[in-house]
């Protein structure tokens, strides 16, 4: 269970730096345990995403949970470049929901699946 | 349409690795050469491994193919047992294992490192999947078993459990020092391989036990070899073009990708043009080999093997050219020549570190190329040759030092 408390703080960690790189002064973090996954939300009021990056960003976020990199490089999650933090992110999370609009800011919320 | 594109791109993410391996099969059944394929795969299993010992030497070419088809082989066979996703980072698993089975691993040395790995997923209650690229790239400690068994003389049975144990202990060490580079070095098992090397090594001198390096090196293969695999590597191209025809425009794409940990392109940028940049980095590798008057044999084809792997987890032509120039360019003013083994190897490796180009510009990684090379050349008698990837060791300390100045005066690159 350590090694999971280090990864979800990695995949809040990604997910902060990503609020902070989009010139937010106000991020909320809300981390929730349910019956069957963890659920993160990062909220900022950050300058937002047009429809284009919007999909990107989803895009990258729904990849699919793969285990075999999770286990080995999701140790990476919060370190990571910008290019592949929301990537690595994708492939830590079984669920992503993105709500952005240009200039009022994002809310990204992940579901990581209990194993 | 589409969906007829996808049907075709996923059989041939699912087959083109077998298919590919199985030439080397083919080569050893064609390659017009008497040497005794039987004899030749007991010598190449029974000989130390330790740095660097051409297997086209030991055993002969056609045993050298058909070591390098089966290990490339068990690592494809493992994939589908774990019903791992083939991918970028599994791809380069399964050809750097084969590459590397020209002159290190082989189809006795792998499985005891596999094995503790394996032990090492039941003691966590994960599933073996989870842990499946560590075993694949954890076979860089090989020569251990090999060490153990045939170079100490203690036996098949010490050999296997020195392997078994060592295996078992690469996962926990490769997740604590990947942090240490922060993704910008690709071969970071080899990073983690040197220091267990080095222990083991410096143990195993404590009790009088020496594990020189020496140098097996093949040099009368070079021509046919490079003709035979320049043609592989091309094919490559031509695969991701039939699937494709107008994938090449998304190389801009590829190569805009910094490179690092993670960069998988197959689900990044698709398939087709996965397998273009594929062959285009395997042969701008033979053009350095060829360029600089190096040897085309086991080791320097294992190298290619590795580069084209790669090609689908984070090497692209933009990335890889400064610091390959970087370890020429050190040998025109050092005592190294660019055309010896191991500063050709380094040449040739040193691709593991070329995310520090992509991510900081090719001037730091002229540097980086630079830096490497004096010090590949240095640190593979810390580990006496045990750890197979003595470029992702070295890699991992210059990718350490540079990450830190770089990221001293600019800070993170956010």
């Amino acid at each position: 269970m350590i090694e999971e408390r280090s990864k979800i703080k990695g995949i809040i960690d990604e997910l902060m730096l990503n609020a902070l790189r989009a010139k937010a002064t106000h991020v909320r973090i809300d981390l929730e345990e349910m019956d069957s996954a963890i659920r993160i939300a990062v909220e900022d009021n950050g300058i937002g995403m047009c429809a284009k990056k919007l999909e990107q960003v989803v895009m990258r976020l729904s990849s699919g949970r793969r285990d075999e990199l999770d286990a080995y490089y999701g140790e990476l999650a919060g370190e990571s470049h910008p290019s592949t933090g929301l990537r690595l992110v994708g492939m830590m999370v079984d669920k992503a929901e993105v709500h952005s609009e240009v200039g009022k800011g994002t809310r990204v919320v992940v579901y990581r699946n209990k194993r | 349409m589409t969906r007829q594109l996808e049907l075709r791109e996923r059989l041939t993410l699912t087959y083109f690795l077998p298919v590919y391996i199985g030439v080397l099969l083919l080569l050893a059944l064609f390659w017009p050469s008497n040497q005794p394929v039987t004899a030749g795969l007991i010598e190449i299993i029974q000989s130390p491994d330790i740095l660097i010992n051409d297997y086209m030497v030991t055993g002969g070419i056609k045993a050298t193919f058909i070591n390098a088809a089966l290990v490339g082989l068990a690592g494809y066979v493992l994939l589908l047992v774990t019903r791992t996703t083939i991918s970028g980072p599994t791809i380069a698993g399964v050809m750097t294992m084969t590459g590397f089975a020209m002159f290190g691993k082989n189809v006795f040395n792998i499985w005891p490192i596999m094995l503790g790995v394996y032990l090492y997923s039941l003691a966590r209650k994960e599933h073996f999947r989870n842990y499946v690229i560590i075993a694949m790239f954890g076979t860089s400690l090989s020569p251990i078993v090999s060490q153990f068994a045939f170079g100490y003389g203690y036996g098949a049975i010490t050999g296997i459990g020195m392997g078994v144990v060592i295996g078992f202990f690469i996962p926990g060490l490769v997740k604590h020092l990947i942090h240490n580079h922060q993704g910008y070095l690709l071969y970071n098992i080899g990073f983690t391989a040197g220091f267990v090397g080095t222990v083991v090594t410096s143990q195993m001198k404590g009790f009088g036990q020496q594990a020189d390096l020496h140098l097996i090196w093949a040099t009368e293969y070079s021509q046919p070899l490079a003709i035979v695999f320049s043609i592989y590597f091309a094919s490559f191209i031509l695969l991701g073009l039939i699937l494709e025809p107008g994938c090449w425009r998304k190389m801009a794409q590829v190569m805009r990708y910094p490179g690092t940990l993670v960069t998988d392109f197959v689900d990044y940028v698709g398939l087709p043009v996965t397998l273009v940049n594929m062959g285009l980095v395997g042969l701008i590798g033979m053009a350095y080999i060829l360029l600089v008057g190096g040897d085309v044999n086991g080791p320097t084809l294992g190298a290619l093997f590795t580069i084209a792997g790669f090609g689908a987890f984070g090497k692209h032509p933009r990335n890889i050219t400064p610091v390959m120039l970087g370890v020429y360019g050190g040998t025109l003013i050092k005592v190294f020549h660019a055309s010896d083994p191991g500063p050709l190897l380094a040449g040739l490796f040193v691709t593991g570190i070329a995310p520090i180009s992509g991510a900081f510009g090719p001037i730091v990684g002229l540097i980086a190329g630079y830096l490497h090379l004096s010090l590949v050349m240095h640190v593979g008698w810390l580990h006496g040759g045990l750890n197979l990837y003595n470029n992702g060791f070295a890699g991992g300390l210059v990718a350490i030092v540079i990450v830190a100045t770089v990221r001293g005066f600019r800070g993170r690159e956010d």
